[in-house]
């Protein structure tokens, strides 16, 4: 009982200090948007534009207001949900980042899963063999995986499983098909919640590619920070112990040296999220995917403000809400982190 | 307890003519760590083994549940019911482990899985050893805890809820709630304090008795060896140079080295500190004979040649060193 209590206080504690975590980056995605160059209206209006209707569209963004009035502005529109409109298609700014963010999300969570299963594998499987050939090879994938550049890799893929073999299609979230209805925007998700089978397979055979090319890429990490935790885990006095007790080996492995070893790497999890996100967006743009990458590139060259602090706006308060639920995961997961 | 005789009874465990040797496969590199040991324990005996660092008695406690590192050479045997554990398939030695021998280890404080309640550690062991269902475990449990003095309702704790001596407690319940023949404590009581030091012992000694476990007890401690053992084995460099009844050996102590370690004991009325001069030897390159001539204050031509042979006081009490043979 008193555990449950200990759980529950840690994680109200780590949701109330994530509010100033996210306030701040909300502050410095503001500032960095008052601090690029240019003028917003004078940009979307060009230069010849009369000074009445620079005036007008000023007033229009609220850019004549003070600086701590727009700032006020921004912080309370973001915690009602309201992110601002779009200039160009004038439509609430959610409605039109949510599919793209979905679309993200999907290729994200695949790629993401598989990067954490193949590197926590090999890196596990490496160092249970320390010092062999086995482990060697494993060692030089980490390294090596990580130092090939990410659109290339996307690109070979496309060239030998797109084109010379033909077995998946190379670009698209979902060829000419109308997607399945949204539920939650993950098109796999919501073709199986609706029983098409047809649809999923679709949408699977469209996420292959990107996501398993976003996944191994990340994978290098998790199999060398697995690798080097569980060499340290594998050394500690409570192997040996369990060892001395008949415990059997898959069991010391897993449950003994893997386990512990897995707290340090669900942290650093948190901070490659961020890294993934970015990782995401080069290869939405290599495999032509709909999402966040495209959208945001496509808005800053239209200079449109709102769409693109918004757009920042939805990544930070995503890496700030990763970063609690892995603060989370920890405390469940070990029990001398709550108090 | 019968401390006197060494034959007779039908020994509990055996190690015949043991020799281990470390990094055997480099050469230049080997490390002959023990040598030609001969040991027989018997039920509900403590047996301890007295040495410094590097004599060879921590080797010999893992070699007994074949814990030693995989570049290790072990030669000799050592039975239990008839078996050779050194020729044991792993899966067999891993049977044994926990269940016929079990051992509790210097500094328990991270001896324990942080990641798992006392519980889970218990029905872990368990489940790996017996078919006992859920219900049976958990009973079992408590009452192991209970002969350790760790109250149920501590149960459910994780490791870092209890002090350095109740993880001693736990280590010790979990290393006789299936009831082994034998418990290795391989310095069980070196990093607990003083007062910890003899409540552990104590009930080592108790829980032993009721249950008729032999105990193999490893140190360099020799308070800890007054205190509990029924029989003791002094090693040197590998070797063993005297084997007598705690008695015997700390009241009529016949190798010069034994007899420098027990004078090196900080007794009440101490006014100058004994010791016994020189460093260990090295184990790559043991001396020639017998391995304390380099230190021993009584050395003699011969102690430079040769090992010496066996000499016998009586049924119990053995030394091997010139001095006293005939």
């Amino acid at each position: 009982m008193a555990e449950g209590r200990g759980l529950a206080s840690y994680i109200l504690t780590r949701l109330i200090l994530a509010v100033p975590t996210v306030l701040i980056l909300l502050t410095i995605v503001f500032l960095i948007m008052r601090v690029a160059p240019g003028d917003p209206a004078q940009a979307m209006l060009g230069a010849k534009a009369p000074p009445s209707q620079l005036e007008l569209l000023r007033e229009h963004m609220g850019l004549n207001k003070p600086l701590y009035m727009q700032y006020i502005d921004y912080i309370f529109g973001v915690v009602q949900g309201d992110l601002g409109k779009s200039f160009q298609f004038n439509t609430p700014m959610w409605e039109l980042i949510k599919p793209r963010l979905m679309a993200t999300l999907e290729l994200v969570l695949y790629g993401f899963t598989l990067a954490v299963g193949l590197g926590v594998l090999l890196g596990k499987e490496s160092a249970k063999r320390e010092g062999s050939w086995g482990d060697f090879l494993g060692d030089l994938y980490g390294i090596a995986i990580y130092a090939f550049p990410i659109f290339w890799v996307g690109i070979m893929a496309q060239l030998i499983f797109g084109i010379e073999l033909g077995w998946l299609p190379t670009s698209g979230r979902f060829g000419a098909m109308a997607p399945p209805q949204t539920i939650t925007g993950l098109y796999t998700i919501d073709s199986l919640l609706q029983g098409q089978i047809d649809k999923f397979i679709v949408a699977i055979k469209h996420l292959i590619l990107p996501a398993t090319v976003l996944g191994v890429y990340i994978s290098g990490i998790f199999t060398r920070i697995t690798r080097t935790n569980m060499l340290q885990t594998l050394k500690e006095d409570y192997i040996e112990a369990a060892e001395a007790r008949g415990i059997k080996e898959k069991l010391v492995v897993n449950r003994y040296a893997l386990k512990n070893a897995l707290l340090p790497l669900i942290t650093i999890m948190g901070l490659q999220f961020a890294l993934t996100l970015a990782g995401a967006v080069l290869t939405e743009v290599t495999f032509n995917w709909p999402g966040m990458a495209d959208f945001i590139v496509s808005m800053a060259i239209e200079r449109d403000y709102p769409a693109v602090q918004a757009t920042v706006t939805v990544f930070a308060i995503l890496v700030a809400s990763v970063s609690v639920l892995i603060d989370i995961v920890i405390g469940v997961l070990d029990p001398r982190i709550r108090f | 307890m019968n401390t006197e005789q060494e034959t007779g009874e039908k020994p509990n465990i055996s190690i015949k003519n043991l020799d281990i040797t470390y990094n055997y496969e480099n050469d230049s590199e080997e490390v002959k760590a023990a040598r030609d040991i001969n040991l027989d324990i018997k039920n509900g005996e403590i047996v301890s083994l007295v040495g410094e660092s590097g004599s060879g008695k921590s080797t010999i406690g893992s070699s007994i549940l074949n814990l030693l590192p995989k570049d290790t050479l072990t030669r000799g045997k050592i039975q239990l019911d008839g078996k050779n554990l050194l020729e044991l398939p792993e899966n067999d030695i891993r049977e044994i482990r926990g269940k016929d021998i079990s051992k509790i280890f210097q500094d328990p404080m991270g001896r324990l899985n942080p990641l798992m309640t006392v519980e889970q550690h218990f029905i872990e062991l368990l489940n790996e050893h017996t078919d006992f269902g859920k219900e049976k475990a958990i009973e079992k449990s408590i009452d192991a805890l209970n002969d350790v003095g760790i109250p149920p309702n501590r149960f459910e704790d994780y490791p870092h809820e209890f002090s350095g001596g109740m993880r001693q407690r736990i280590m010790i319940a979990l290393a006789l709630v299936l009831n082994p023949r034998i418990l290795i404590a391989d310095e069980a009581t070196t990093s607990l304090d003083v007062v910890v030091q003899s409540q552990i012992l104590n009930l080592l000694r108790d829980v032993t008795e009721k249950y008729n476990t032999s105990i193999l007890n490893i140190t360099h401690n020799l308070g800890v060896v007054a205190e509990i053992s029924d029989r003791v084995v002094v090693l040197y460099g590998g070797k063993v140079v005297e084997k007598g009844s705690a008695e015997e050996i700390f009241h009529k102590p016949k190798h010069p080295y034994t007899k420098g370690l027990i004078n090196s004991v900080i007794g009440l009325d101490t006014e100058e500190l004994e010791w016994v001069e020189g460093t260990p030897p090295d184990l790559v390159n043991p001396p020639s004979g017998c391995p304390f001539h380099p230190r021993c204050p009584q050395v003699m031509e011969k102690c430079k040649k040769q090992f010496p042979e066996q000499t016998g006081f009586n049924d119990s009490h053995k030394t091997w060193c010139h001095l006293y043979e005939s």
